[in-house]
């Protein structure tokens, strides 16, 4: 028995992190079903920036995409280039980032339980459960900045940790921090609460490090300084209305472990952030770690700011802007199921149980989303966008239809191309074109009517699996 | 602890009575209707590979299977309770809340916001009295029993425990903290308490469901404006106004009939007065509340609402008079 407990403390979190990677890695360009438009977005300028240098609005080497006029910071789209230059520009380049970054995740989790707690199974435990979650996983499998600015985040907290402050970490530690602050703007907002945290508790040389954290801030500073419309994101969400409520809201039990969130893309439908059956644990973990206090401060005072940056925003629960939080919990849950006596046939059923769950999980990951939930990811754009392009060298102009799912850069994104126009297609209006391929939907493009005009040479459906239309192709000779 | 068990059976028994046919929690445990969510949740990820693939049948007997479906609900059920938006602010978090399927109105908030914290500090200054844990988990079981909307109804008697708590909590912050911290925390606490009661009492439609305030309004118009020689004609679009309404009128009255009406479709009666949602008197829409009824109907009055008690029907109640 001790060997085995030996074996599997030397060589148990290799086994987590493989099967993170794969949890996070198998069929990534099938759930979620095809890629969002700020998925698209953020993979098309990577290949931008590795083909010409520049964004899609011609800036040389941005801090900030301007995309859809929401100013994404471009950090993850500087750290997919060498995946579409080895692998090309598909579904699985733009998401591979955030699985790695997923997976690292997982081993920045164990790090730092480890140093917090100095306990193998508190750490060992903690990676476990940050492989399988749900949270974990869902963001992994997506590319959100958040996820890699998560990475960063967690990062720059291990080295400041490890370094108490003191000595060459102390400045990867604050590197990193601010590395997370050039990836989403939701730890912009947090770093310096984290930093403060970190004064408090090992009361190093203040001047030292806020001067070499501002150094690190300093281009992002300047840039945005410059260019005032990168606050364009802060503009459109911000909003400081309950804000006791939307605090609360990130410890509200219900939501961490049953209801989830009401963002669309951010779940995995029938499940919350984490599994019901960890409310137990992390109820325990949260009940000790609060009466051990003087020795668990860190991750305490961690855990009361990490949900600062959804405070002030409009949305209720947004995990994305609380990833932080949603990784302390990971460790809080594991510190809990330590602090847990039960007779061994327990724990059997409970990991039974809980296995149950990360089964079903799966299921509804990789059938049930992509089926029930793929109007979320703008199913269809793709193959509408591939079949513009194998019919456009026909036609001299192409209209496509649609209002709010930037259809542009799709078309950028599978070789379309941008020479279509964006606007509403009106038959009665557009049936007398010349040499045109119209793109919509039924209303825009009635069946009977088109098939009446003799001036088409084209109509072609395409159809989701369940055979209802998506887009309506018309050629006009 | 006594008394509470005194109380939980006839409470559940009661419940039981009351909500037990349409709101049971149970209901949902009952092998059929697990059987049944299994074949469905089967038949989409089938019908999601577009029925190419089907998972080896020792994986399907583990994936989909009832016990653990039903382990899954209790426990999500118990979890649910410890929902902080629907305790201390349904009507402001409903973005969150409608995803419990629970109507921010007539649902009041049961605690302050600034009581969690207090609840919270209250556990960890429990100690040695450990039987105010057991006696929450005892009052919490009638929750367990039904659909978490009656949340108010059925989990009332956790009351006690939690209250106990929250008390035990403050008594151990006024230990530590100074005086004018405690002070202002008892402005802040008069304050919000005074702002709760303020929209308690002059703005009930903000936390009321439409309809029993439409029920009164009824009425009152009735009491007020009635003309013995006109007939009059109440909806029964929304609920039973023909048992509500009566008993705010205190009285009979004669040439006063309860029915859902279509003016679109039937011709206005004459001599009759009209009360109905806007959607009786024109096509029923969105934004009824902006536009006018038919040149045959005079517009007497309008009761006022603040939500749509049908779909589409508009907020306020029309009194029309066809002549």
């Amino acid at each position: 028995m001790d060997r085995i407990l030996k074996i599997i403390s030397r060589y148990g979190i290799i086994a987590v992190l493989i099967l993170a990677f794969i949890l996070r890695f198998f069929w990534l360009a099938k759930s979620p079903p095809s890629l969002n438009w700020d998925e698209t977005a953020l993979g098309y300028n990577a290949y931008l920036l590795l083909t010409t240098g520049r964004d899609e609005w011609g800036e040389k080497l941005p801090l900030f995409l301007r995309s859809f006029d929401d100013y994404k910071p471009a950090a993850y789209s500087y750290v997919t280039i060498p995946f579409i230059a080895a692998l090309g520009l598909n579904e699985t380049t733009v998401r591979l980032p955030s699985v790695i970054a997923g997976t690292l995740t997982v081993l920045l989790i164990y790090l730092l339980a480890y140093e917090l707690f100095k306990n193998k199974a508190v750490a060992l435990l903690s990676s476990v459960l940050a492989s399988v979650e749900p949270w974990a996983i869902h963001f992994s499998r997506v590319a959100f900045e958040a996820n890699l600015a998560l990475t960063f985040y967690l990062a720059g907290v291990y080295f400041l940790i490890k370094s108490k402050l003191k000595g060459v970490s102390t400045y990867i530690g604050l590197f990193f921090l601010a590395l997370s602050a050039y990836t989403y703007h939701a730890e912009k907002i947090i770093i310096l609460p984290t930093i403060l945290i970190f004064l408090l508790i090992y009361k190093a040389n203040i001047k030292k490090v806020i001067t070499t954290t501002l150094i690190f801030l300093l281009p992002l500073g300047l840039y945005q300084l410059l260019h005032p419309e990168t606050f364009a994101r802060l503009g459109s969400t911000f909003l400081l209305k309950y804000p006791l409520e939307r605090y609360f809201s990130y410890f509200s039990p219900v939501n961490l472990f049953v209801r989830g969130t009401p963002e669309p893309t951010q779940h995995i439908p029938d499940f919350g952030a984490f599994f019901v059956i960890e409310f137990f644990f992390w109820a325990i973990g949260a009940y000790h770690l609060i009466r051990n206090f003087k020795v668990n401060k860190l991750l305490f005072l961690l855990i009361l700011v990490s949900p600062l940056p959804a405070v002030i925003s409009f949305n209720w629960f947004y995990p994305a802007r609380v990833l932080p939080l949603f990784a302390f919990y990971s460790i809080v849950t594991a510190y809990g199921i330590t602090k847990v006596k039960i007779r061994p046939l327990f724990w059997i059923a409970i990991a039974g149980f809980w296995l149950y769950l990360i089964f079903n999980l799966a299921a509804n990951l990789l059938f049930y989303l992509p089926y029930m939930e793929r109007g979320n990811w703008q199913y269809g754009m793709k193959q509408m966008a591939q079949e513009v392009t194998k019919q456009q060298k026909n036609y001299s102009k192409i209209v496509i239809e649609t209002k709010t799912a930037q259809p542009h850069i799709f078309m950028l994104f599978y070789g379309a191309g941008r020479d279509q126009e964006f606007r509403d297609v009106y038959w009665d209006k557009d049936k007398d074109l010349k040499s045109t391929l119209l793109v919509g939907p039924e209303s825009s493009l009635p069946l009977e009517k088109v098939k009446s005009n003799p001036n088409i040479n084209l109509v072609y459906d395409l159809k989701d699996y369940d055979g209802n239309l998506l887009y309506r192709l018309v050629g006009l000779k | 602890m006594f008394l509470i068990i005194l109380i939980l059976i006839p409470t559940i028994f009661f419940l039981n009575k009351l909500y037990g046919k349409n709101f049971s929690f149970l209901k949902t445990l009952k092998p059929a209707n697990l059987a049944f969510e299994i074949s469905e949740s089967q038949r989409i990820n089938f019908l999601s590979v577009e029925r190419k693939f089907i998972l080896p049948y020792p994986v399907r007997l583990f994936v989909y299977n009832e016990p653990g479906l039903a382990l899954a609900k209790i426990i999500s059920q118990f979890t649910s309770f410890f929902d902080i938006e629907q305790l201390t602010a349904p009507d402001k978090t409903y973005e969150i809340v409608k995803l419990s399927g629970i109507s921010p109105k007539g649902n009041l908030m049961l605690f302050y916001i600034w009581e969690i914290p207090l609840i919270i500090y209250g556990i960890f200054k429990l100690r040695e009295k450990d039987y105010i844990t057991k006696l929450f988990l005892i009052s919490i079981i009638p929750f367990l029993f039904f659909e978490k909307k009656l949340l108010a109804q059925t989990a009332f008697l956790t009351i006690v425990p939690i209250l106990t708590l929250e008390a035990i909590g403050i008594s151990e912050l006024i230990k530590k903290t100074n005086k004018k911290l405690i002070a202002t925390g008892l402005l802040i606490a008069v304050v919000s308490v005074f702002g709760f009661y303020k929209t308690l009492l002059t703005k009930p439609l903000s936390y009321q469901s439409p309809q029993p305030y439409l029920f009164r309004e009824i009425a009152r118009w009735i009491v007020k404006n009635y003309d013995p020689n006109k007939n009059y004609v109440v909806t029964t679009k929304f609920g039973p106004t023909e048992i509500m309404t009566p008993y705010y009128l205190g009285r009979n009255y004669q040439n006063l009939t309860f029915e859902s009406f279509d003016l679109r479709q039937e011709s206005p009666r004459a001599n009759t007065v009209y009360l109905g949602l806007a959607g009786e008197f024109v096509k029923p829409s969105r934004n009824l509340d902006k536009i006018d009824p038919p040149g045959a109907i005079e517009i007497l009055g309008k009761i006022e609402g603040e939500d749509e008690p049908v779909f589409e029907y508009g907020k306020n109640i029309w009194i029309g008079y066809s002549k």
